[in-house]
């Protein structure tokens, strides 16, 4: 009696344990996220425990999602493109297979469409660098950021690469951005880079591993820009804005490389009024790596720099140092640190119109300079001597940037942990005068 | 330097379990093991000397771990010091005869350090035992485009292209500047290769380039303009795609229709908001359109 009970017991215990193991229908693992977002489109991501189809309901109020986008193959990732939308509009949306609605149908499921290219619009940017720790310093960041006002209406969300430690696997990406980010992912569109620990698992020359697999990216002009071919290097527009991501470690960086020919092309065909441009690997930095003994780093500040800013360049960020560093408005210093000088210095101020004032982009200077900022301290501080002469300011200090556009006006803020802005400028660019007349 | 210090902590940990446990096999083992998985955990992160620092303790731990010296030639390597690295493959090898990584950044050092002849043999010694691998046939390219043997150079660009599941533009890139290295130029097997890149990747403006490219260097200028006019709407009509047709124009010797472009090139530049007009990259345009006129004269 008692050993018949013994095995009832172990067999109820298999079946339990049988039943806690088997993968439910209805979970997602993953996300949603959103990607390649438009004035038009967006791609909804998300990652379910067994494969069902994919189903995407939408429409302009949470309690009503009229509109519906199907995939009718079967898969545990999915990818639904959803066009037609109008821009510059929110929409609520929600996740799920044909059976049922698995996430979603509520406030904060929701995204905005993108501006008419060309538009002016307010536009907010959060970015983060090496934020992929997966730890409590990366959720401070995060917090901090949540808790800081607009973030509710962030438009745009740029990671600065090294976004999941310490080899940017699939489990790596789950700890450090899905699990990390889910209220941001869901609402909206994340454009990231390549970092070198993103590298170690991905191929940017085959675009394989987790990085790609798991971000859908413009490679054919999609959101704008000059097509590229390749999700490695992309750019897009956001209303008057056009953002450029480059890849500084897995592709070949050299001046006449495939990417750079890229970039010299989609500088002269874009005509919007700000230019943003952001990678991994610094062209400046004294941080927790070295601009002037790395190769990546001397490679971007001596091959894509000097094309940047024949384009005019407004802002470049990157991270890779574990450091909040941010330069003066600067121009042309392609050397090594020791041979900046103030012939490079288009604007020796601090940037804040509280302090020496705002840079001023002077319309009909030759060089009207940029600001670099590296942004790596999102997820962990490590030093570095911190003196690297281009810049204005270097903290040891985790925190992200906020960026605010608004027409001619750019604001940017290091939003530290505790809340505090440690650093901000503005950068105004004039408005645009009357073509000069030309004789012929 | 956090990242020493972690590594400083993890080994003083251990060594505190070595005493205690110096006689358990398996503990020591394992501290061998953390050793070498924090070592090459941070080869990627902190200050070079940080983690040359870090990798010079894993080996003195270590002396056998022939991946640590892999790792400290990859640091090297990325400093531009090639005989440093190329030390620390040979220590990697030495251990190791048949650590075919270490082989293959041991020819990439010997081809940045410009030892194209040791390069050619030791990567050809890695495509020995790595018969297909894209990486290796595209260095070993690289490395006979450097000796002026296009041919064969072009010929393990094929193969790294062919053995690549998805190939990037730049390897087509490189193929095709490759190509055009040869004389006569192969203008048939250029197209055709190109016409494969366009399958895969579209009409991105890095083949359009090498196609229009191909047609001025082999004199058939109508060609050019035709592939100039594929490029994507957003680039045609700038002031640098008019500047670049006039000058093909005239090429073709089509003077009047070349002036008009290079005209409406400046035009068109004089029309931008005044912040363009004076950037570095539109007063160039300016000059080559104006150049363009003046040879014209």
């Amino acid at each position: 009696m008692r050993s018949t009970l013994r095995v009832s017991s172990i067999i109820v215990l298999l079946f339990g344990a049988l039943l806690s193991c088997h993968p439910n229908v209805d979970t997602v693992t993953r996300g949603p996220y959103l990607q390649t977002g438009t004035d038009a489109a967006i791609t909804v991501r998300w990652r379910t425990a067994v494969k069902t189809d994919s189903v995407v309901r939408y429409g302009h109020r949470p309690d009503n999602l009229t509109q519906t986008v199907i995939v009718h193959t079967d898969n545990i990732e999915h990818e639904v493109r959803i066009t037609g939308l109008k821009p510059l509009t929110r929409y609520y949306y929600s996740i799920g297979n044909s059976s049922k609605t698995l996430a979603g149908g509520n406030n904060s499921y929701r995204f905005t469409t993108s501006p008419t290219p060309g538009i002016a619009t307010p536009t907010r940017v959060w970015l983060i660098g090496d934020s992929g720790t997966a730890n409590d310093a990366a959720a401070t960041v995060y917090r901090a950021y949540l808790n800081y006002p607009g973030s509710e209406n962030t438009n745009l969300w740029i990671m600065l690469g090294d976004n999941a430690y310490n080899y940017g696997t699939d489990k790596q990406y789950q700890s450090a951005v899905f699990n990390m980010y889910p209220e941001l992912l869901r609402r909206t569109p994340l454009w990231p880079t390549l970092g070198n620990h993103d590298g170690r698992s991905a191929d940017s020359d085959s675009e394989s591993g987790p990085y790609y697999n798991i971000f859908s990216l413009p490679r054919n002009a999609e959101a704008g820009g000059l097509a590229s071919g390749t999700e490695a290097y992309y750019s897009f527009d956001y209303g008057n804005v056009h953002f450029i991501c480059l890849d500084s470690y897995e592709t070949d960086r050299t001046p006449d490389g495939a990417m750079m020919n890229w970039l010299k092309n989609d500088l002269a065909a874009t005509d919007e009024k700000w230019i943003i441009a952001f990678w991994h690997h610094p062209p400046y930095s004294k941080g927790s790596h070295d601009s002037d003994a790395e190769i990546e780093l001397i490679d971007m500040r001596q091959y894509a720099l000097p094309i940047l800013e024949s384009y005019g360049v407004d802002l470049v960020f990157a991270g890779h140092s574990h450091s909040y560093e941010r330069s003066f408005l600067i121009d042309s210093h392609y050397g090594l640190s020791g041979t900046f000088n103030a012939s490079h210095l288009i604007d020796k101020g601090d940037g804040r119109e509280n302090g020496n004032g705002a840079y001023h982009k002077d319309y009909h200077a030759l060089h009207a300079g940029a600001v670099y900022t590296v942004a790596g301290a999102s997820g962990k501080t490590s030093g570095g001597t911190l003196d690297h002469p281009a810049m204005f300011v270097s903290l040891n200090q985790l925190g992200s940037v906020v960026l605010d556009i608004n027409n001619d006006r750019l604001d940017a803020k290091y939003l530290g942990t505790d809340g505090i802005i440690s650093d901000y400028f503005t950068v105004i660019k004039g408005q645009d005068s009357f073509p000069a007349t030309v004789l012929n | 330097m956090q990242l020493a210090r972690v590594f400083l902590t993890v080994q003083s940990l251990c060594n505190t379990l070595l005493q205690q446990k110096a006689s358990n096999p398996l503990i020591i083992g394992n501290y061998f093991l953390l050793l070498i998985i924090t070592a090459t955990s941070v080869c990627a992160h902190g200050l070079t000397h940080d983690r040359l620092q870090t990798l010079d303790h894993a080996i003195a731990h270590s002396p056998k771990e022939p991946a640590l010296y892999l790792n400290r030639g990859r640091i090297y390597q990325d400093s531009g010091l090639w005989d440093d690295a190329l030390l620390n493959y040979a220590q990697a090898l030495q251990i190791d005869t048949d650590f075919n990584e270490a082989i293959y950044w041991q020819g990439k050092a010997y081809f940045q350090k410009g030892d194209y002849k040791k390069a050619e043999i030791t990567l050809q010694k890695y495509l020995s035992q790595e018969f297909h691998a894209p990486a290796g046939h595209r260095s070993i390219a690289k490395v006979y485009s450097r000796l002026g043997d296009n041919l064969k150079a072009a010929e393990h660009y094929d193969q790294a292209i062919n053995n690549d599941q998805n190939p990037s533009p730049q390897i087509y890139l490189e193929r095709t500047r490759t190509l055009l290295k040869i004389d006569p130029i192969p203008v048939k097997r250029i197209n055709s290769g190109l016409a494969d890149a366009i399958n895969r990747h579209g009409q991105i403006v890095t083949f359009l380039d090498l196609l229009i490219d191909l047609n001025i260097k082999t004199a058939n200028y109508q060609e050019a303009i035709v592939w100039l006019e594929k490029l994507p709407t957003n680039l045609k009509n700038t002031p640098l795609w008019l500047t670049r047709k006039g000058a093909i124009t005239a090429l073709s010797g089509h003077q009047n229709a070349a002036k008009k472009l290079f005209r409406r090139a400046l035009e068109d530049i004089a029309a931008l908001p005044e912040y363009k007009q004076n950037l570095p990259a539109f007063v160039s345009v300016r000059y080559q359109a104006e150049q363009g006129i003046l040879q014209l004269k």
